[in-house]
């Protein structure tokens, strides 16, 4: 009987806990040094971007002239949209970004004036406005509150889903290996987005929820053919040896299917990168993370988290 | 070789998959003269949202914080949604949530039109618009001395439209009024014809002239801009505000988000390079590796995906089917259904691989797989669908389906719109729906049918070692 299990994945358990407490204790150590950036929409405040163009060929904005211009930006931006504003230019790409930190709106009125009081001043240069933002601070908080509560009640659900799907091979066991594994599989998402620098938006949030969804799908795998050979074997085979064969049996599944999406966020990455639609590359970068990890805590770290407390209970 | 009394399903669900992915990608359209006219929504009508196609998302609400009754916000966001229909916009949507007194306006500029003034845009929007006509010419509605005098109001409009006139052909705005007003505007002409009547929008005089001028015969009003005539848009706008009525309260914008035309356009195309790219990157993979199967999975990927472009754009171009504003997380949403579809795929195929390598006849094997993975796609799709509907929930503050199931978890927390975010969850949760069907049923059904024709019956092409032929007896 035991040539069948062709894997001893259940003697090396303290190893995959081990690796798994490695990852989160590296993440925290990477949000303390590093810190949240938070995007204008869930941090209030506001962020107009321009572009700019000089009209006469003669204007050719050299590098004093850059210094200038930011210097003359800021005080025209202080005045106009108000004291906590701040202008940096990027004359690479004839852009420059306005950010105010005082958690208002800034109103069109001032928008406005801003521009007015500019073409006054730079009267030989063109500014196209290309985008704006601006939050204040109960909408931006509220939104924060929301997604936060969002990837909870996705975790209480998904968790809750397949505890009953499962009741069979043990209500809590289930449950408690599914939470931890799901736990860790957000816990590295959210790290790699502070690891990468990513802004963190609603879109960002909005992705780890989905990812979520598709992320319990291999211990659903794995569940499944532990269910199957624990109904087969019953109690002649022991907890661990019941794992080992199904994760052996449900390796490749998992690995395929994961690969699969893994491979579809590579791609999106790759051209997304090439093309400079780094907003999009972004959000593929912690589904990523969130499926390869997945594929480590479904098959090592709920399996061991299931024989665990079944042999402790027995 | 086809053994008798099976139907050829595989090569009838085939080509119904192949023709439903043409007209969802493709579209179908009809050409009368100059006209064009759309009878299938392709990948060209899809919506795209405002960070990917240029637009702006603004939340108003009442201006310092007012008290405001909810039916008082109803109305505000009908007037809104009355002059956007003016705007030379793509598209655009008005909604309101009633409980927090907000009204969130979404608008995607029209292809190929520089943007409009942003500023300009949102006091349009924004303005009051309250009409009233006052005999005399006071500096603003305000300082009226006690010569001046208030004729008529918004209150006694009926109707406004623009007219041209019978022999000269120029352009004009008529505004129809209530019994009152017609009386009122009749006894103004016969009593003081040559007194002046300005009329006022909010603090703007747009138009002066005598009585006997302004009202006609049966005291209906004219405006007329001298021989030119006003502009088409001017009109039509001006029409629109005076029919849509005041806002009835100030509103003030708390939060928005603008992004111009030009610096939204290139992302647009990007997105559909990637889906199509990992459309046809998991076709491939799944015929190297599945071979047979693999070909039928890659059949059922091409129709889920069309499945998923038919939901967003509403395949059918008809009034009452509103297609879903398509945004980056909208093509992240793709990409993940697509895999989940991947993922169904290979469950199926792996299922029947281990039937077809125990040894069973080819047919019970490929029914067996079936069986046994439909219950894990399923799993794997409810699990996604509970992600889609979360998220949809999150990101629509109006009284959507979703956000009512939402209620009992943010009933302690204001609204706060993020529509970028619904097509992810929209794609997530009709995707799942397709996956099932594509997936499971039409990939059993297909497979199932093949299995029956000799030059299809080699166990290799499902993944099977060659082995001598089981008697099926």
């Amino acid at each position: 009987m035991i040539n069948l299990f062709k894997g001893r994945f259940m003697s090396h358990r303290k190893i995959y806990w081990l690796i798994a407490l490695t990852l989160i204790t590296v993440g925290v150590i990477v949000c303390i040094l590093s810190g949240v950036d938070r995007s204008e929409t869930l941090s209030s405040g506001s962020k107009l971007i321009y572009s700019f163009e000089t009209l006469s060929p003669s204007d050719v904005v050299t590098e004093s002239d850059a210094i200038l211009s930011e210097a003359l930006l800021n005080e025209t931006a202080q005045n106009t949209l108000g004291d906590n504003t701040d202008v940096s230019v990027s004359q690479n790409d004839h852009r420059f970004t306005v950010v105010s930190l005082n958690h208002k709106v800034i109103n069109f009125n001032a928008i406005e004036s801003f521009e007015t009081e500019l073409s006054q001043k730079l009267p030989s240069v063109e500014f196209t406005l290309l985008s704006a933002q601006s939050h204040d601070e109960d909408s931006a908080k509220s939104l924060l509150i929301q997604c936060i509560s969002a990837i909870g009640i996705v975790f209480v659900l998904l968790t809750f889903y397949i505890s009953i799907k499962y009741k069979k091979i043990s209500f809590w066991a289930v449950c408690v290996s599914c939470m931890v594994s799901l736990l860790i599989d957000c816990l590295v998402s959210f790290f790699s987005i502070i690891f990468f620098n990513i802004p963190l938006d609603e879109n960002i949030f909005a992705v780890i929820i989905a990812v979520m969804g598709c992320s319990v799908n291999a211990e659903i795998t794995l569940f499944d053919s532990i269910r199957e050979n624990k109904k087969f074997f019953g109690e002649t085979v022991s907890y661990a040896d019941i794992a080992n064969m199904s994760i052996t049996e449900s390796f490749r599944r998992v690995i395929s299917t994961n690969v699969c999406m893994i491979v579809s966020a590579l791609i999106t990455v790759v051209i997304t990168a090439v093309y400079g639609a780094f907003n999009i590359s972004a959000l593929c970068v912690p589904i990523i993370f969130s499926l390869i990890t997945c594929t480590f805590t479904s098959l090592f770290i709920a399996s061991s988290i299931w024989v665990s407390l079944l042999e402790r209970s027995k | 070789m086809k053994q008798r009394g099976v139907k050829p399903w595989f090569f009838m669900l085939a080509v119904l998959i192949i023709g439903f992915s043409v007209l969802a990608f493709l579209g179908l359209k009809g050409t009368a003269g100059d006209f064009t006219r759309t009878y299938i929504r392709g990948i060209d009508d899809i919506v795209w949202d405002t960070a990917s196609d240029g637009g702006f998302e603004i939340t108003f609400t009442a201006e310092d914080g007012e008290e405001v009754r909810p039916e008082r916000v109803r109305d505000a966001e009908n007037i809104i949604e009355k002059r956007l229909a003016v705007f030379d916009l793509k598209s655009y949507d008005v909604s309101a949530d009633l409980s927090e007194r907000k009204i969130f306006v979404s608008a995607v500029w029209r292809d190929g039109e520089k943007s409009a003034d942003i500023s300009e845009t949102v006091r349009d929007i924004s303005m009051s618009a309250n009409i009233i006509f006052i005999m005399g010419t006071p500096s603003s509605p305000d300082a009226m001395s006690d010569t001046d005098q208030f004729v008529l109001g918004g209150g006694n409009i009926n109707s406004a439209e623009v007219k041209y006139t019978d022999d000269t052909h120029i352009r004009y705005i008529e505004i129809g009024l209530n019994q009152a007003g017609t009386q009122a505007a009749l006894k103004l002409r016969s009593e003081s014809p040559d007194k002046l009547i300005t009329v006022w929008m909010d603090d703007e005089c747009i138009y002066c002239a005598p009585a006997s001028e302004l009202f006609n015969e049966v005291g209906v009003v004219r405006f007329f801009n001298g021989d030119q005539g006003y502009s088409l848009d001017f009109a039509k706008r001006r029409v629109a505000y005076i029919s849509a009525g005041a806002l009835p309260f100030d509103i003030e914008p708390i939060r928005y988000g603008y992004v111009a035309q030009s610096d939204s356009i290139v992302s647009k195309e990007i997105m559909l390079v990637c889906a199509f790219v990992i459309l046809a990157v998991i076709c491939i993979f799944m015929i190297a590796y599945y071979k047979l199967s693999g070909v039928v999975a890659a059949i059922s990927l091409i129709g889920q995906s069309a499945g998923i472009v038919a939901f967003i754009t509403g395949f059918l171009n008809m009034d009452f089917i509103d297609p879903v504003p398509m945004s980056a997380p909208g093509i992240v949403g793709f990409m993940l259904t697509i895999g989940m579809g991947a993922y169904s795929s290979v469950i199926v195929n792996e299922r029947i691989k281990d039937e077809v390598l125990k040894g069973k006849p080819l047919n019970s094997a490929v029914a067996a797989g079936c069986t046994i993975s439909a219950e894990s796609v399923i799993d794997g799709n409810l699990t996604a669908m509970i992600s889609g509907i979360i998220i949809m929930g999150l990101s629509s503050g109006k009284d959507a389906l979703c956000s009512w199931i939402m209620k009992p978890f943010f009933w302690m927390l204001p609204v706060v719109m993020s529509p970028s975010i619904y097509s992810l969850g929209y794609i997530l949760f009709f995707g799942s729906i397709l996956n099932f069907i594509f997936g499971v049923v039409l990939t059993g059904f297909m497979i199932k049918s093949l299995t029956y024709y000799e030059i299809f019956s080699d166990r290799s092409l499902y993944g099977g070692k060659i082995l001598k032929e089981v008697d099926v007896k």
